[in-house]
């Protein structure tokens, strides 16, 4: 279950961004996190992360060895505590987690759009600025073109919706009705 | 396909022209996992314990385990039209029903929907089905009766308003019946009532209905109903819907009476729905919380007093006390009382009523154990005469049962115990009373008068219930000037005393049974 995994990774996640922080190297991490995603997320290593031949030991040095001058000392330490507890497959919900609080730290949010029709610059900067006055966060934009929403925006920021499509506006009116 | 009342043109007109759009910002996860009714949903940081939360297709849901990365929740009705990955949104409200007069004469489900055919409730205002009991202060202690009609309950275990009293009991011993008599006998006295049948067969509950109808007891009845074929979470809700239902009734400064048909279904349910949560389970794998989801719904039964009336309608209604009096049933496994939730029952109440299958089987019915019956407040809140001429009976009937067990192995007894024993069979049969015939306050005290002052001591035993009858009847049509009089006023003294000694020896010397 997704919760579960997310869970087990928090402590992981929060232990590196605090790491990160003492350090002063937030920038880094977010490097050698996303690479050791990548590495884990290759579909030929996942087949040799669950092979019962590869020990531990020749596991670690495996990863350490792809990782080369990309690892600094305390990434091969990371990488090794993984290992030990059998949690190399977690990279990529540790890396989401990191994000997810380095985003918060720095004071940003990242909010997706759904509109019917794609957005002009101008309406997304609209937007961006009108949800910084209101949550109070920068605010990074992804935006998607979806025409089942007939019209107007789906805003999602974290678990906060802002539903203005016309789509979830009929289905409020239908409720409404009791259809 | 049907048309319903609700869709007519000029009514969705209006309705839509009433609609009002909002665009505000929700809390929206997704579902992750989906069984039995319970989802477990991603997301939804800001969830509220029991928040209602909407599912996509007009379903409803209620938050009931909050994790750090989840919620998980039971969904009230169907859910095979939702999938994993659904949105799922938070309402900010907690769950709420309809409450007023336009509920009574109704069927109506854990949510208060009409389930009677008989078109939408009309309601002004609604009510969350959770609320604290009034506090210490709000209260007034019990000192009026509620009047069941069955002469064993008023004479040997009164009830006053206000008071929660268990009926307990095996399957078959004739639990409901006590209830539904009770509910008849508050015809035309402004008690209004609530009957929450809780995993019952849906065919007993339509009987209940119709039974209830035909004596007109409908008028100031709800019916909520989750019978078996609902789901665990809707029968765990309903006796806190009803409850609500009835505390309507109670903040206003009125009467009400509740019963709850039955507890144990609705700790199964609520034991259901709490594994599948992945709750722990505890003593016979029910959770740890099944005591309070007893005892915080019984508090909700309680007699305020006229300031809370007062604060509560905002100086609309003064001067009145409101109640609400609770017949929580539970049924026994076996006669088996120390079970967990009997027992847990049994010490939230204020008394219990106790049916047991060996004396219903004799042809005793009701089927009330007079040693392990007792109303723990109900006697300050007796009637005058029932109180003066009831106090022996349960004692009697108490003492008879042990002596009549012991005397089997006797030969020969002496004269005062063979009196007892001959009492104690009379009374017996005295306190049997056939289902939907409650009793006037009148009738009762006529043959417990006639019960304490030895008018029945030559009568065979077999012969009191036709004697009954018939004094009943004499009374009603002879004496139908003292019946009022005791009627009205329940009181009693030497002028009462002698005017029912004069009746009862004009009935024995004139009349036939």
């Amino acid at each position: 279950m997704a919760g579960d995994t997310t869970t087990i990774a928090r402590p992981y996640a929060e232990a590196v961004f605090n790491r990160a922080k003492e350090t002063d190297s937030l920038g880094p991490w977010s490097e050698t996190l996303e690479f050791l995603e990548a590495v884990v997320g290759e579909p030929t290593m996942a087949g040799v992360i669950t092979n019962p031949k590869f020990d531990r030991s020749s596991l670690t040095d495996l990863i350490i060895e792809i990782g080369g001058d990309r690892f600094t000392e305390e990434g091969k330490n990371l990488v090794k505590v993984l290992i030990a507890n059998g949690r190399l497959t977690l990279a990529g919900e540790i890396a989401k987690l990191y994000e997810q609080l380095k985003a918060k730290s720095q004071r940003i949010q990242h909010v997706h759009v759904t509109s019917a029709f794609a957005l002009e610059p101008t309406q997304e900067t609209q937007i961006a600025d009108a949800l910084k006055a209101k949550l109070g966060y920068d605010i990074t934009i992804t935006s998607e073109e979806n025409a089942e929403l007939i019209g107007g925006v789906h805003i999602r920021a974290g678990d906060m919706v802002i539903d203005g499509s016309v789509s979830g506006q009929l289905q409020q009116l239908a409720n409404e009705l009791g259809i | 396909m049907q048309l319903n009342p609700s869709e007519i043109s000029e009514l969705i007109k209006n309705r839509i022209e009433k609609f009002d759009l909002k665009t505000e910002a929700r809390n929206e996860g997704t579902i992750i996992s989906l069984t039995d009714g319970i989802a477990r949903i991603h997301g939804l940081e800001d969830a509220m314990s029991y928040e209602m939360l909407e599912f996509p297709g007009n379903t409803f849901g209620l938050a009931l385990n909050l994790e750090r990365d989840s919620v998980g929740a039971v969904i009230l009705g169907e859910y095979t039209h939702l999938t994993e990955g659904d949105a799922v949104k938070c309402t900010g409200r907690v769950l709420e029903v309809p409450i007023g007069e336009g509920l009574l004469g109704r069927v109506v489900d854990s949510l208060g929907n009409p389930l009677d055919g008989k078109g939408a409730i009309e309601y002004t205002e609604t009510s969350p089905i959770e609320k604290v009991a009034p506090g210490v202060i709000d209260r007034k202690s019990v000192d009026q009766p509620v009047q069941t009609g069955l002469k064993a309950i008023d004479a040997m275990v009164p009830v006053g308003r206000g008071q929660r009293e268990l009926i307990i009991g095996d399957r078959q011993t004739g639990k409901s019946a006590i209830a539904i008599d009770a509910i008849i006998n508050q015809k035309g006295t402004g008690v209004k009532c609530v009957y929450v049948a809780v995993g019952q067969k849906n065919s007993t509950i339509a009987q209940v209905v119709r039974k209830l109808e035909e004596h007109g007891a409908m008028e100031h009845t709800i019916i909520v109903a989750a019978p078996a074929a609902d789901s665990a979470a809707m029968q765990f809700i309903a006796p806190y819907s009803g409850a609500t239902m009835g505390e309507y009734f109670r903040d206003r400064g009125q009467d009400a009476m509740i019963i709850y048909d039955d507890l144990t279904k609705q700790a199964w349910a609520y034991r259901q729905v709490s594994l599948l949560l992945r709750r722990p389970p505890g003593r016979e794998a029910y959770p740890g919380d099944v005591f309070y989801l007893h005892s915080r719904l019984l508090e909700r039964s309680a007699r305020v007093n006229a300031e809370f009336v007062e604060k509560f309608t905002n100086g609309e209604v003064k001067g009145k006390t409101g109640s609400l009096t609770a017949f929580p049933i539970i049924e026994t496994q076996g006669g088996d009382v120390s079970a967990f939730v009997p027992t847990n029952v049994i010490s939230i109440t204020d008394g219990q009523i106790f049916l047991e299958a060996d004396l219903f089987n004799a042809g005793i019915r009701p089927a009330i154990n007079a040693g392990l019956s007792v109303s723990r407040v109900g006697g300050a809140a007796q009637t005058k005469i029932i109180k003066k001429l009831g106090g022996g009976v349960r004692l009697a009937l108490a003492q008879y049962r042990e002596l009549a067990a012991f005397s089997q192995f006797a030969s020969d007894l002496d004269d005062a115990t063979r009196a007892q024993l001959e009492r104690g069979e009379r009374v017996t049969e005295l306190m049997k009373q056939p289902q939907y015939s409650p009793l006037s306050i009148a009738e009762m005290a006529t043959s417990l008068f006639a019960a304490n002052e030895g008018y029945l001591d030559d009568i065979p035993a077999n012969k009191i219930v036709d004697f009954e009858a018939a004094l009943h009847s004499y009374m009603r049509s002879n004496q139908k000037a003292l019946s009022d009089q005791i009627n009205a006023s329940a009181d009693y003294n030497d002028e009462v005393a002698k005017s029912l000694h004069d009746a009862i020896k004009d009935f024995k010397a004139n009349h036939t049974w």
